[in-house]
């Protein structure tokens, strides 16, 4: 039988040491640098959004764009206008229409 | 080379990284991936694609980190905090997940098997052993250590790595990364005393 030495305080020989040390160290496999760079790009694509801004901030501006022409829209459904406002506009289109046919000769 | 000038390389690519610079990563890579796949190999109980993923994620991190990483401490023993981190919370999450699935906790350590131990026990400690097959049992031994054990004996023995930056890593004293040690020899002393003897 092959038998190592052990030191009486509990610390183990030279020879376990070395064994310690010998045992074989596991090398990353083949392509690993290429693959971890290709999930990097990966991941960074996943990051950025349209026109080199972050997805957040591309999101964040659409949302806000959104958010604007909603309250502008819904500004210009309460628009009221008076009665006097409306028969003044169709005066003044009665009044284009006696100009021109003035200017027509007619 | 001299560790210095070692560190004094991983400095410059940390730079060039940090302003995303991917032949500086590639390099970096090719520098420490045997050192990292291998510390997670060692902690996780083995090669294969949990070993590659988990050191990916390491890179990975290291490339997030980049931009604002500050040169505090050696590049190596940066990358194994981040190792060590990694590697603790997937060892808990998966000993987490096979506690739920009824598997077998070691009672001692709180830890699943990450290795039979049919290699260690069942073996005639009488038979003839071959260097590689001792070296074989003492690998087996290490694997059924505590997880904090065998990563301080991991860094001491196969990385080298000085006490101090041990303690760094584990984020813990040079007094406790020696008594860690300590206990993981008498661990492996228990476990492998049918291979060596006691001189008198």
């Amino acid at each position: 039988m092959k038998r190592q030495e052990m030191n009486q305080d509990g610390e183990f020989s030279p020879e376990l040491e070395d064994l310690l040390g010998r045992m074989p160290r596991v090398k990353a496999p083949a392509w690993f640098a290429t693959k971890t760079l290709a999930r990097m790009r990966s991941e960074r694509e996943k990051v950025w959004g349209w026109f080199g801004l972050p997805r957040w901030a591309v999101f964040g501006v659409g949302v806000a764009v959104l958010a604007v022409g909603l309250l502008r829209w819904e500004s210009h459904q309460n628009v009221r206008v008076s009665d006097a406002e409306v028969f003044a506009a169709l005066n003044a289109l009665v009044e284009d229409e006696k100009e021109s046919r003035w200017w027509a000769g007619l | 080379m001299s560790e210095d000038a070692e560190n004094s390389i991983d400095v410059a690519l940390m730079v060039r990284i940090g302003a995303e610079d991917e032949d500086a990563f590639r390099e970096l890579i090719e520098r420490h991936q045997d050192r990292i796949y291998g510390t997670v190999a060692r902690m996780i109980g083995g090669a294969g694609p949990d070993a590659e993923d988990l050191a990916q994620q390491i890179f990975l991190r290291v490339w997030r980190a980049a931009p604002k990483w500050q040169p505090k401490a050696k590049v190596t023993t940066w990358m194994m905090t981040i190792t060590r981190n990694l590697v603790f919370s997937f060892s808990e999450s998966r000993a987490r997940r096979r506690e739920e699935s009824g598997e077998s906790i070691d009672p001692e350590t709180g830890e699943t098997f990450l290795t039979s131990k049919a290699g260690v026990t069942k073996r005639n400690p009488q038979e003839e052993l071959s260097g590689k097959e001792l070296v074989r049992e003492v690998e087996r031994a290490c694997a059924q250590l505590p997880k904090n054990q065998r990563m301080v004996v991991h860094l001491r023995q196969q990385e080298e790595m000085e006490y101090e930056e041990i303690a760094e890593v584990m984020g813990m004293s040079v007094l406790a990364v020696k008594s860690l040690i300590f206990r993981a020899r008498e661990t492996l002393k228990i476990k492998l005393s049918g291979y060596f003897r006691a001189s008198n």
